[in-house]
Formats: structure tokens, C-alpha cells, sequence
């Protein structure tokens, strides 16, 4: 294999996991925190998406500023739809399971009436290519593999360094304990709740350019998103990055060697593989 | 019976609600009453639809290519036993393959649920493919699948063939499948086998310290799951003479889910209610407010199981409850085990 094929296979690898990363980080954390799986997750994804589209389009604000809008917009959107469903479910994660894919619905239905069914487009903040070793990579997608780097090593500043972190940390570890403890889970809960939601808005923000803009741009996402949570298992950091990484190599190296289509169908496969072979994530001890 | 007197297009309507019916049953059975939430009993559905065409067509029609991807079919008439069996037989075997895959290997809970996820998706994935691929005679014909299918027909091979022709005796071949698959469950459940179901929902692992092994039991209601869904899928691919891959899609798996969470959970009369309240509203819904609908049925579920986690039928045995007094009570507690 020349340099450059072996350069690209590795990028394009780097670039898939990036967005896989990205888009199922949102997941990860509300699933570790609150044992929840949001199915209106790549619902989030999509407003994220629309929302930098608003800001970008209809309020002539710079893209880049536009996606930060519009992963806080995601994010306080989170944090309403928490108070007022997802908190009176506590405990009951198989009604919250459904309640949210009634939700997922719902959005899809509000953005499709706003916005009409067709796709939105943006145009790449970045157009320019680089060139390594004879072969060609686009630089957004660069930025992207950085910047999915960037949010894990925030994430983990801010569980590990920060006081609200350490609270989370124990809500996620034992959550009666951490309340007889003062610390307000609920308060927890709803915070998690807005800054998953809001990482999947920055997903949809920064994939906007990349992907075609419309209302059920979600529905394909949160599947690969919901395989790398499940993969990643309990860790919520260093299982989704790894887990991401994996699958994401899988994917995009069988769909260079056949056809998308297979690509995902090998990470499909893979996934069940891995759930079967390691229940409990990537990184669990071993039990039988 | 009402049916009698509906325009076809009725009867057609009513067949697919309980072929749907017959789909949550399957969903009902697991989740219900073994406390086995699968997301991908659609996959059963569409591989009993796909086997029933492709037997059925290999066995009564020629196929002549016409252009790329157009075909001819004609087919001579003939009893169709043997693509009903395979129909029913492929489903639970590639049901009982998996089970085993995921059971003994101790997979559980989300688990479980996220794997039966996969594989309805890797079907769809690989049918839509698989354009050219040919089973016997006939391609599987990707995403536009497989259509002309003939119908189905009782009697004696070679003598006298009955196709059930009309509308109205598909129909009733559908009401029997529905009742059949209903008396079915409904005796399975009070069976010694069906209590052990029921013990695994409540507490596996007490279950299995009682000395059952848990994982056969599982592995045999999935298998028998896997088998409604397949009948449900092969009456289906008959009603349109259709099946496509979308017969394997996660949408249909998670109304499945839905229609059992509203007719109520663990009560196998549930899994119909529901399918048809939902699909009943779904049409009126779709006919009047003909934007706004999906968005009223997001709603609405949502509105469902804040206010209502029993589902319909869980209603009804509340209100049974509180008219009866201690009577409905024991009445209540007799039919819940």
C-alpha cells in the first residue's frame, strides 16, 4: 500500500470516528448519568443543525458563532424538555425510552412544518484542501477530528476538575448516597440532561455543512449514535472514544473496501459482536 | 359480520390492522410476559415475508427479465402450503440461531434490546443491496423488492384449489391467523412453560435459582416469537403482493413496541387493541388533519404514558377494579399471573 493510500485510509478513518464521537457524546453522557436513552437524541442532532442554518442564514451571524448558538439553543431546548417530561419519569427508563421517542416524533413534525421537508444548505466554513504525502484531505473534516478531540478533553476537565463534575461523578456512582450528601440530583439530572443535549446540538452544528440539512437528518444519526453508547459501556468518556474510534475505523474501512452499504452493515455486525463478547462496554471486567 | 357489507378497500384496511395485530402479539409475548423488550421483531416479519415470495414464486411462476431490474412473472395456479410452512419455519429458525447467539451468551436487559435493534437494520441494509441477487428465480430486487406476488390458496395439490381471491376471504384467512396465533399465546401463557415466563420477568435471577434454566426458556419464546412474526410478515407480503425492505425497518419495529405499550403490556388482547386504536387513528388522523397528524401522535404518546402506563386494557382492569370491589380484585390478580 503507497504512503498516501495508508495516509488517507487513516484519516478517513480519524474522520469517521470524529463524527461518530461527536454525534454520540450527547448520548453517553445523559446515558451514564441518568441511565436513560434519549431516542429524541438525533432530534437534538438536528436542531443543532437547523439552528446554526437560522442563525447563519436568516440572522447573517458568522458560522462559527452560529454554532455555538446553536448548540446552547440545543442545549437550554434540553433542559425545558427535562423539567417538564423527563423529570416526572424518574426511575421508570423504559417510559422514558418511549415518552422520548414520542418526542422525537413531535420534533421532527415541528421542524418539517416550519421548514418544509426539503434539505437546507450551508455552505463549508472551510473549502480549502491540504495536501500530505501526495493525497489530498479536506481541512473541515480536520477541524472536526480536532475539535471532537477538543470537547472529550474538556468533558473530562469538567468531570474531573470542576466541583460540578465531582458532584456528577457521584450522582452517576451512587445517587441516594450523593443526595444524603446535600448534593441536588435533580438539579444534576437537568444539567446533564441540557449539556448532553447541548453536545448533540454542536454536533448538528458542525455536521450541518457536511450533511444533508432536513428534518429527519436525526433518524439516520442516532442509531450509530445509540450503538457507540451501548458499546462504550459504563465509561462515558474513555468508552465512547473508544468505541467510536473502533467502529468508526470498521466502518470506514469496509466501505473503502466494498460499499457503504457494507460499511455499515460491518458496524452493525461489529457492534452486536462486541455487546454479545464484552456486555458491559469495551473497557469491563471480564465477569464469567 | 361487518365485513360483509365494507367496500374492499375496508376489508383490505381491516386485514392489514391485524396482520399488524398479529406482529404485536409476537412484540407482547416477549415483552409482555417475559419481560424481554425486542425492538426487532420486524426482522422476523420481513424474512417471513421475503421467504414466502421468494418460495412461493419459485415454485408456481416464470420469470422472464425484461429490461434491467423488469420482470415478467406469471404464475400457474397452485396451493400455497409450502411457502405458508417455510414462511413460518425460516423466521423461528433464524429466531432460534440468534436467541441462542445472544441468550447463552448472557445478554440482557438494553442489551438484548439493542442487538434485536441491529439486526432488523442489517437486513434492511443488505436487501436493499441485493439487486440483481437471485434466490431461485427470483432477484431480491433491493429497494423496490419484490413484487407480484400470487396469492395464497388452499385445497388439495393437484385437485381442487380454492385462491382465496377476494378481499373477503383473505380476510377471513387473516381473522383465522389472528385468532389461531391469539388461542395460541393465550394457552402458552397458562402452561407451566408461561408461568416460568412470567417468573423470569419478574425476578431472573430467582428464577434460575429455583433450578430453571433460564436461558432455554428464553431462547424458546423467542424462537416462538420469531414465528408469529414471520406469519404475520408472510399474510402481509400476500395482502400488497408486495415485499420490499421496508418491511425490516426500525419504524415498524418501534410501533410494534407502541401498540402493545397502549393496548397494555402482558395482556396478549393488548397487542391487537393497540394496533388497531393506533392504526385506526393514524388513518383518521392522517385523512383530517392531513399535516399536523404525525406531530398529534408524538404528542399523544407522550400525553400516554405520562397519564396512562398501562395501556388501554390496563384501563379497562383498573376500572374493573374499582366497580368490582375484592371480587374483580382476585378476578384481576388470577388474570395478571
Amino acid at each position: 500500500m503507497s504512503l498516501g493510500l495508508f495516509v488517507i485510509t487513516i484519516l478517513n478513518a480519524l474522520s469517521s470516528a470524529s463524527i461518530l464521537i461527536l454525534c454520540a457524546l450527547g448520548l453517553a453522557v445523559i446515558f451514564g448519568m441518568m441511565g436513560i436513552i434519549n431516542v429524541a437524541h438525533g432530534e437534538f442532532i438536528m436542531l443543532g443543525a437547523y439552528a446554526t442554518f437560522v442563525f447563519t442564514h436568516l440572522l447573517s451571524l458568522n458560522i462559527w458563532l452560529s454554532m455555538i448558538l446553536g448548540a446552547l439553543a440545543v442545549g437550554v431546548v434540553g433542559i425545558a424538555i427535562e423539567r417538564a417530561v423527563i423529570a416526572r419519569l424518574y426511575g421508570r427508563p423504559l417510559d422514558t425510552l418511549l415518552v422520548t421517542w414520542g418526542l422525537s416524533l413531535a420534533l421532527v413534525q415541528v421542524v418539517r412544518l416550519i421548514f418544509g421537508p426539503q434539505a437546507q444548505f450551508l455552505s463549508l466554513p472551510l473549502v480549502s484542501s491540504i495536501t500530505l504525502a501526495g493525497v489530498t484531505f479536506p481541512v473541515y473534516r480536520l477541524v472536526l477530528v480536532v475539535l471532537a478531540i477538543l470537547v472529550v478533553v474538556l468533558l473530562l476537565w469538567l468531570f474531573k476538575y470542576t466541583d460540578f463534575g465531582i458532584d456528577a461523578r457521584a450522582v452517576i456512582e451512587d445517587p441516594s448516597t450523593a443526595a444524603s450528601m446535600g448534593i441536588d440530583t435533580s438539579r444534576m439530572y437537568m444539567l446533564t440532561f441540557g449539556i448532553g443535549a447541548a453536545l448533540a446540538g454542536l454536533a448538528g452544528a458542525v455536521l450541518s455543512p457536511l450533511l444533508n440539512v432536513d428534518p429527519t437528518m436525526g433518524q439516520k444519526l442516532i442509531v450509530r449514535a445509540f450503538l457507540v453508547v451501548v458499546v462504550g459501556g459504563a465509561e462515558i468518556l474513555s468508552g465512547t472514544v473508544a468505541s467510536g474510534t473502533f467502529l468508526g475505523a470498521v466502518d470506514s474501512y469496509v466501505s473503502y473496501l466494498t460499499t457503504p452499504y457494507f460499511g455499515s452493515v460491518a458496524l452493525l455486525a461489529m457492534a452486536i459482536l462486541l455487546i454479545r463478547f464484552r456486555s458491559g462496554g469495551i473497557f469491563a471486567r471480564n465477569k464469567e | 359480520m361487518y365485513p360483509l357489507v365494507m367496500p374492499t378497500y375496508y376489508i383490505k384496511m381491516l386485514s392489514l390492522f391485524l396482520i399488524m395485530g398479529i406482529l404485536a402479539l409476537s412484540v407482547d409475548l416477549l415483552w409482555g410476559y417475559t419481560g424481554l423488550l425486542s425492538f426487532g421483531q420486524a426482522a422476523f416479519f420481513g424474512l417471513g415475508g421475503y421467504t414466502y415470495a421468494i418460495t412461493i414464486i419459485n415454485l408456481l411462476c416464470k420469470v422472464v427479465p425484461e429490461s434491467l431490474s423488469h420482470y415478467t412473472v406469471t404464475c400457474r395456479p397452485g396451493t400455497t402450503y409450502l411457502p405458508v410452512m417455510l414462511g413460518v419455519l425460516v423466521p423461528a429458525a433464524v429466531a432460534l440461531v440468534l436467541g441462542y447467539f445472544m441468550f447463552y451468551g448472557r445478554v440482557r436487559g438494553i442489551y438484548f434490546s439493542i442487538i434485536t435493534l441491529c439486526v432488523p437494520l442489517i437486513l434492511e441494509y443488505v436487501t436493499t443491496n441485493m439487486v440483481e441477487v437471485q434466490v431461485g428465480n427470483i432477484p431480491i430486487g433491493g429497494y423496490n423488492g419484490i413484487t407480484d406476488i400470487p396469492i395464497p390458496a388452499l385445497g388439495l395439490p393437484g385437485a381442487a384449489i380454492f385462491p382465496l381471491d377476494t378481499a373477503l376471504r383473505f380476510y377471513l384467512l387473516v381473522v383465522a391467523a389472528a385468532l389461531g396465533t391469539y388461542l395460541f399465546s393465550r394457552w402458552l401463557v397458562q402452561t407451566s412453560f408461561g408461568r416460568v415466563l412470567v417468573s423470569i420477568r419478574e425476578n431472573e435471577g430467582r428464577t434460575e435459582s429455583f433450578g430453571y434454566d433460564v436461558r432455554r426458556f428464553k431462547l424458546w419464546v423467542f424462537t416462538i416469537a420469531g414465528a408469529i412474526a414471520g406469519i404475520s410478515g408472510l399474510l402481509f407480503s400476500t395482502l400488497g403482493s408486495y415485499i420490499s425492505p421496508w418491511s425490516f425497518n426500525f419504524v415498524l419495529s418501534a410501533e410494534s413496541v407502541i401498540w402493545v405499550m397502549l393496548g397494555g403490556r402482558g395482556t396478549l388482547v393488548g397487542a391487537f387493541v393497540g394496533a388497531l386504536v393506533v392504526q385506526l387513528l393514524e388513518n383518521i388522523l392522517s385523512g383530517a388533519f392531513l399535516y399536523y397528524w404525525l406531530l398529534i401522535l408524538g404528542l399523544g404518546f407522550v400525553a400516554m404514558v405520562l397519564v396512562l402506563p398501562e395501556g388501554l386494557v390496563g384501563l379497562v382492569r383498573e376500572w374493573q377494579f374499582k366497580v368490582a370491589g375484592r371480587a374483580g380484585e382476585e378476578q384481576i390478580a388470577a388474570e395478571k399471573a
